[in-house]
C-alpha cells in the first residue's frame, strides 16, 4: 500500500487527473465567456450601439446584435452546464473507483493477516476502516488535484491584474499571505491531532458495540447493562468533547483568515487613498483593484477548503494504512512448483512457536508425519496443543525451525496449493450465512470456472453478458479482480472428481462419514421444493403421500394422521386451514387479516357463517376473558397457550359489554371482524373449547366449497389448496407426504409408529437423495446458529473431507459430539482416510492405539513418539495416561 | 363407553367437560372454576394404547393424569417380576403428589384398555399456583386433611395394637382426645 494519499492518488489516477485538469481548464474560455457576454449586452446593444458594428465582417442592425449575443449567451449557458455535467460525473467515477480500489486493497490486506494479527485486532475496529472511515476520501481524490491548480490559478490571475494596475497595491493585496501561510497550517496542525484522536475514539466506540452485539448474554446474565451504558456514554462523551474543540479551532481558523482578508482592504484604502490624493494613482485604478481584490476571496477560501479536506483526507489515510501495516511481512516468498499431490512426509525439524510476549508455546518439535498413514498426538498437559495444530496445517508460520514436504520447504508452497491439498479441522467450526451445501462444498470454491458457464449464458442471454463485461472492465479499472462471484465457483477437480454426479456421490458419502446424513434427511422433510421447477421430484413425494395414506390405513393408524380431505372437517387443523382447505401464500389470507378480507367475508356470508362465526366469536373471547384477564399480562401461560394476546383483552372485554348490553345486532364491523378472527384462530381439537359443533363445521365445508368455486382469478394466487394428487408448493415435504395432521393428544407410540412408516416408505421410494438434495438447501443462518454445535462440527469435517486432502489435520474435531455419535464418526473417519495422511490431537490416550505412530506432547515438546504399543511397554508417559484414564 | 370419551373424537371435546371432571377428585374440588378452566385448558390431552406406560417406577414424575377414560393396571416390582396391586379407572387421579414435590414413583402405571387421560404437569400447576395462591391454601387444605386422616389412621392401628397387646387398658377409649383437629368432611 502506498505511504501517502498523494501517491496513491499519483500511482492509481495520474492519468484521470490529468483529464479532470484539462477539462476544468478547457471550461475556463467559456465560464469568462459567460461573465463577459451581459456586459455586453447591457454596453454595446442595449446602452450605446455602434452603428459601424460588424460581425464577421457583415454589418448587423441593433436588434440582430442583440438577439446574436443573447443566443450566444444561451448557448454559452447550455456549454458550461455540460461541462459541469461531464467533469462532475468524471470526478465522480474517478472518486468512486479509487474509493472502491482503496477498499479492495484493504481487504485484500484483511486476507494475507499473519493469524497473531487477529488476537490484536478485532472485527469492530475493521469494519469501520473500510466501510465508513475511507468513505470521505472517494469525494477528495477527485478534487485533490484540479481544484487547487484551478483555484490556484484563478488567484494568479487576480493576483496579476492588481499587480499590473499597480506594483504596490499588489504588495500590499499579498502582504499577509506570508502571515496566513504560516499561522493556518500551524492552527491546522492541532485539528488534526484532534481529528487523529477522534477517529481512534470511534473505532473504540465500534469495537464495544461488537462486543456488547457478542457478549449480549453475559450482559443479561450478570446484569451488567447500567455498567455498558455508562461505559457508551463516557466514550460519546469524548468523541464529544473531541468534536467540539475541533468545531471551535476550526472556525477559529476560518474567523482570523476571514479577518485577516477583511484587513488587506485597509491598506487599500489607505494607502491606495493616499496614492489617489497624491495624484500617483488613478482613481479608476483603485476601483478596479477593490473589484478585484473581492474576487480574491472567493478562490481563496476554496483553497482554504481544499486545504483542510485535504489535511483531513491525509490523515484519514494515515491512520486506516497505519492500522494495516506490518501485514507485507506476512506475504509467503516465492512459490514453489505447484505439485499435483503432496506425497511423502512432513517433516519437521525443531519447530518452536512463540507468543507475543515471548514464552515459546511450542519448543524444539522434530518429528516426521507421513502421509500415507494415522498420526496421533497426544497431549500429557500444558499449552500448545493449537499452534503445534495450526503449524501443521500451515495456518500459522513457526518462528523457530522448519517443516518440510520431501525436501521442499513447507513455506514455499503457494497457499493454493496448501489449500487444495491440507485441511486442518479445529473444535470452533465457523460456518458462513449460506445453504449447508454451499458451506460444505466451500472448499472446492477456490476458481471460478469461466468455461463451464459464460458460453452458455451468453447464447442464452447477450445483454446479461454485456453487463458481465462491463463490470469486469470497470473492476479491473479499479484494480480488482474482474471474477463475478455469482459463477459456478465450484470445481469437482479441485476434489478429484471428473464432474458433478462423481462430486455428489462423493458429498453423500462424506455426509455418511461424518454423521450428517440423518440431519440433512430431517432438513429435506422440513424444507419445501417448487414443483414447477423440479415436477419429477413433486411427482415422486405424491407417490410417497399416497403410498404412506395406504400403510396407514393397513396398519389402523389413520387417526393419527387425520388427511385433508376435502369432504370431511379436519379438528386439528385451524378453523381459517379448513374454510381455505389450503394454506396462504404471501400475506392476502395470512391468519391475522382472513377475517376482514373481503372475499373470505362474502363467502361467510353466502355459507350463513358469519353471525354463528360471530356468536361463536363471542363465546371464545368470554372463555379466554375468564380464564387469562386475572393472569398478569406476560405471564409464560400467555404466551404459551393463548392464542389471544394479553393486550386484546381489553378491548375483546369491550366487546363483550357491548355484545351484553345491547345484543349482538349492536357491534359494528371492526369487533365482528375481531370475534371472527379470534374463532379463525381456533384449532378445535387442540383447544377444546366446544364452539365447533357438528353443526357449524359443516356450515364450515359449505364455506370451504364455496371460497374454492368463487374465487376470483386474482386471488388465485394467495391459496395453495390441499389436493390429494397435487404437490403443495406452501408446505414442507414432510407435511406433504404426510398430508394431514398429526392428531392432538395422540399416543407417543402412535406417532413414533408414524414417523417410522414415514421412514419405511422414505426408503421404499427410494427418496433419500431426493431429501438429501433439499435438506442440502437448508440455511445454516449466521454464523451457523440454525445448527447445533455437533451438527456445526460435523459440517466442518464434511468440508474438508470433500477436497480428499492429502494432509487431513483434525485438531479434537469431534469434541462436541456425544460419545456414541463420536464412536461411529471416529471409525468412519479413519476407514475413510485409510491409506492417507491423518493427523489427530486425539481427546482421549486410548483412541491413540488405533494409530500407526502415536506423538505424545507435554508442554509444547515431544516427549515420546512411535509405536502405540511399543509406548505402552516402556511405561512412559502414554502409559501413565492410560493408567490415569482406566 | 360414557360421555367424555365420545368426546375427543368428535367435535365436542370440551374443557368444560374436563373442569366437571377435575371436580370430582377432591385435590382440586375446592377450586374456584375459571382456574380450573384455565388448568384443564392448558393441559394436555392424551391417550395411550393397551400396553403403555402411563408411569414407571423409580422415575422422577413430572405431572399427574387424571383418567378420562379407560383401566390401567398398578404394577410394581418384585423379585418375582411385576405385581399387579391395584387399578385405576375413570376419574381416577395418578401421580398426583408428583406435581406438588419432587418424589419417584412408587409404582408403574399400565394401560390395560385404551386410556385417554387429561395431564397435568408440575411446571403449569405450579405457575398457577404462583399466579393465584389461592388456589395453593386450597391445595394445603387438602392436604392438611390428607395429613390428618392419615395421622389418625395410623393413631388407630397403633392404638389397635396396643389394645391388643394390653387388653383392659383404658388408652382406646378416647382416640380424638387432645388433637383439636376437624373430623374430616366437616368443613
Amino acid at each position: 500500500m502506498e505511504p501517502t494519499v498523494f501517491r496513491f492518488i499519483l500511482r492509481h489516477s495520474l492519468a484521470q487527473q490529468v483529464q479532470i485538469l484539462a477539462l476544468t481548464l478547457a471550461s475556463f474560455p467559456f465560464l469568462y465567456l459567460s461573465l463577459d457576454l451581459p456586459k455586453r449586452i447591457v454596453n454595446d446593444a442595449l446602452a450605446a450601439f455602434d452603428p459601424a458594428t460588424t460581425v464577421a465582417g457583415v454589418p448587423v442592425d441593433r436588434v440582430g446584435y442583440l438577439m446574436l449575443l443573447s443566443f450566444l449567451f444561451l448557448l454559452m449557458v447550455v456549454i458550461n452546464g455540460l461541462f459541469k455535467y461531464v467533469i462532475n460525473t468524471f470526478k465522480g467515477r474517478v472518486g468512486e473507483r479509487m474509493l472502491r480500489r482503496l477498499r479492495y486493497s484493504l481487504y485484500e490486506q484483511i486476507l494475507i493477516f499473519p493469524l497473531a494479527k487477529f488476537k490484536k485486532t478485532s472485527s469492530g475496529e475493521i469494519i469501520p476502516i473500510i466501510t465508513s472511515e475511507v468513505e470521505p476520501l472517494g469525494g477528495f481524490i477527485a478534487d485533490a488535484i484540479a481544484q487547487p491548480v484551478f483555484q490556484g490559478g484563478t488567484l494568479c490571475v487576480y493576483l496579476a491584474f492588481i499587480f499590473i494596475q499597480d506594483p504596490v497595491l499588489g504588495l500590499a493585496a499579498v502582504a499577509l499571505y506570508p502571515f496566513q501561510g504560516w499561522i493556518i497550517p500551524h492552527l491546522q496542525r492541532k485539528i488534526n491531532q484532534l481529528g487523529k484522536q477522534r477517529v481512534q475514539a470511534v473505532r473504540q466506540i465500534s469495537e464495544r458495540i461488537g462486543e456488547t452485539v457478542t457478549g449480549i448474554q453475559e450482559i443479561h446474565n450478570h446484569g451488567t447493562a447500567p455498567w455498558h451504558r455508562a461505559d457508551m456514554s463516557n466514550r460519546f462523551g469524548d468523541v464529544f468533547d473531541i468534536r467540539f474543540e475541533i468545531y471551535q479551532r476550526k472556525f477559529f481558523m476560518k474567523f482570523l483568515n476571514n479577518f485577516i482578508n477583511q484587513l488587506t482592504p485597509f491598506f487599500f484604502y489607505s494607502i491606495g487613498g493616499y496614492l489617489v490624493l497624491t495624484g500617483d494613482l488613478s482613481f479608476g485604478a483603485l476601483v478596479a483593484v477593490l473589484a478585484a481584490y473581492k474576487d480574491l476571496a472567493s478562490p481563496w477560501r476554496e483553497l482554504l477548503i481544499w486545504y483542510q479536506q485535504k489535511e483531513d483526507a491525509r490523515i484519514k489515510y494515515d491512520q486506516v494504512i497505519e492500522q494495516f501495516r506490518g501485514t507485507e511481512a506476512g506475504r509467503p516468498p516465492a512459490p514453489a512448483d505447484a505439485p499435483d499431490r503432496l506425497t511423502g512426509a512432513l517433516v519437521l525439524s525443531h519447530v518452536g512457536v512463540g507468543e507475543d510476549s515471548g514464552t515459546r508455546v511450542v519448543e524444539d518439535v522434530s518429528c516426521t508425519l507421513p502421509l500415507d498413514r494415522h498420526t496421533a498426538v497426544v497431549n500429557a498437559g500444558g499449552g500448545g496443543q493449537d499452534e503445534f495444530a495450526l503449524v501443521i496445517g500451515r495456518l500459522i508460520a513457526p518462528d523457530h525451525g522448519g517443516l518440510a514436504v520431501d525436501g521442499v520447504d513447507y513455506a514455499r508452497f503457494s497457499s493454493e496449493t496448501i489449500g487444495r491439498r491440507v485441511a486442518t479441522v479445529g473444535p470452533g467450526a465457523v460456518l458462513f450465512a449460506a445453504s449447508l451445501l454451499d458451506n460444505i462444498l466451500y472448499s472446492l470454491r477456490r476458481r471460478p470456472a469461466p468455461e463451464r458457464t459464460s458460453d452458455a449464458l451468453a447464447a442464452r442471454d447477450p445483454a446479461a453478458t454485456a453487463r458481465r463485461r462491463r463490470r469486469a472492465a470497470e473492476a479491473l479499472a479499479a484494480g480488482n479482480p474482474p471474477d463475478d462471484a455469482e459463477q459456478d465457483w465450484v470445481d469437482p477437480a479441485a476434489a478429484g472428481c471428473t464432474d458433478r454426479a462423481a462430486l455428489w456421490q462423493r458429498l453423500v458419502a462424506v455426509l455418511e462419514t461424518v454423521g450428517l446424513a440423518e440431519d440433512v434427511v430431517r432438513f429435506g422433510l422440513a424444507g419445501t421444493i417448487d414443483p414447477a421447477a423440479r415436477p419429477e421430484v413433486a411427482r415422486r413425494l405424491l407417490d410417497a403421500r399416497h403410498a404412506l395414506a395406504e400403510r396407514l390405513a393397513a396398519e389402523g393408524l389413520e387417526e393419527i394422521v387425520v388427511p385433508f380431505a376435502g369432504a370431511r372437517f379436519n379438528p386439528n387443523a385451524t378453523v381459517a386451514e379448513n374454510i381455505l382447505f389450503g394454506t396462504p401464500v404471501g400475506s392476502t389470507f395470512a391468519l391475522d387479516r382472513m377475517a376482514a378480507e373481503p372475499y373470505v367475508r362474502r363467502v361467510l356470508d353466502q355459507a350463513g357463517l358469519t353471525d354463528r362465526l360471530v356468536g361463536a366469536g363471542l363465546t371464545v373471547a368470554e372463555t379466554m376473558l375468564e380464564m387469562f384477564a386475572e393472569l398478569s399480562p406476560g405471564h409464560e401461560l400467555f404466551e404459551r397457550f393463548s392464542f389471544v394476546g394479553a393486550d386484546e383483552l381489553p378491548g375483546l372485554k369491550a366487546i363483550l359489554d357491548q355484545a351484553a348490553q345491547g345484543g349482538t345486532n349492536t357491534l359494528g364491523d371492526p369487533e365482528r371482524t375481531a370475534l371472527i378472527g379470534l374463532v379463525l384462530r381456533l384449532i378445535p381439537a387442540r383447544h377444546r373449547l366446544g364452539v365447533v359443533d357438528d353443526a357449524l363445521a359443516e356450515r364450515i365445508l359449505q364455506a370451504r366449497r364455496c371460497f374454492a368455486r368463487d374465487l376470483p382469478p386474482a386471488l388465485s394466487g394467495a391459496v395453495a389448496f390441499f389436493d390429494p394428487a397435487r404437490y403443495n408448493a406452501a408446505i414442507s415435504v414432510q407435511d406433504n407426504i404426510l398430508f394431514g395432521r398429526f392428531a392432538y393428544g395422540e399416543t407417543q407410540t402412535a406417532s413414533r409408529r408414524v414417523r417410522a412408516l414415514l421412514a419405511e416408505v422414505i426408503d421404499r421410494m427410494a427418496l433419500r437423495p431426493t431429501l438429501v438434495e433439499v435438506g442440502l438447501d437448508h440455511q445454516v443462518g449466521v454464523g451457523g446458529q440454525r445448527l447445533s454445535a455437533a451438527q456445526r462440527q460435523k459440517a466442518a469435517l464434511a468440508r474438508a473431507l470433500i477436497k480428499d486432502p492429502d494432509l487431513l489435520v483434525l485438531n479434537e474435531a469431534t469434541a462436541v459430539l456425544d460419545s456414541e455419535s463420536q464412536a461411529a464418526v471416529h471409525e468412519a473417519l479413519l476407514a475413510w482416510r485409510a491409506g492417507r495422511g491423518l493427523v489427530w490431537f486425539v481427546h482421549r490416550p486410548t483412541f491413540a492405539r488405533r494409530f500407526d505412530q502415536v506423538i505424545v506432547l507435554r508442554h509444547g515438546r515431544v516427549v515420546e513418539a512411535g509405536g502405540f504399543d511399543a509406548l505402552v511397554a516402556n511405561g512412559g508417559v502414554l502409559a501413565e495416561l492410560l493408567e490415569a484414564v482406566s | 363407553m360414557g360421555e367424555l370419551s365420545q368426546a375427543d373424537t368428535t367435535l365436542g371435546a370440551s374443557i368444560a367437560d374436563e373442569v366437571r371432571l377435575l371436580k370430582r377428585i377432591p385435590l382440586f374440588a375446592g377450586i374456584d372454576t375459571k382456574k380450573l378452566k384455565l388448568l384443564a385448558f392448558t393441559s394436555e390431552r392424551q391417550r395411550f394404547e393397551p400396553g403403555d406406560l402411563l408411569v414407571r417406577e423409580g422415575e422422577v414424575g413430572t405431572s399427574a393424569f387424571i383418567i378420562i377414560d379407560g383401566e390401567a393396571d398398578v404394577l410394581i416390582e418384585t423379585a418375582h417380576g411385576p405385581l399387579c396391586v391395584s387399578e385405576v379407572r375413570r376419574y381416577g387421579i395418578v401421580g398426583d403428589i408428583a406435581i406438588l414435590c419432587d418424589v419417584r414413583r412408587t409404582a408403574t402405571v399400565r394401560a390395560r384398555t385404551k386410556v385417554d387421560a387429561l395431564c397435568i404437569t408440575k411446571d403449569l400447576f405450579f405457575s398457577l399456583v404462583h399466579e393465584f395462591p389461592e388456589m395453593g391454601i386450597e391445595i394445603m387444605r387438602v392436604l392438611a386433611r390428607r395429613v390428618d386422616r392419615m395421622t389418625r389412621l395410623v393413631r388407630d392401628t397403633v392404638d389397635r395394637h396396643d389394645v391388643e397387646a394390653a387388653a383392659g387398658s383404658d388408652h382406646a377409649a378416647a382416640p380424638d382426645a387432645g388433637d383439636g383437629a376437624p373430623t374430616p368432611g366437616a368443613h
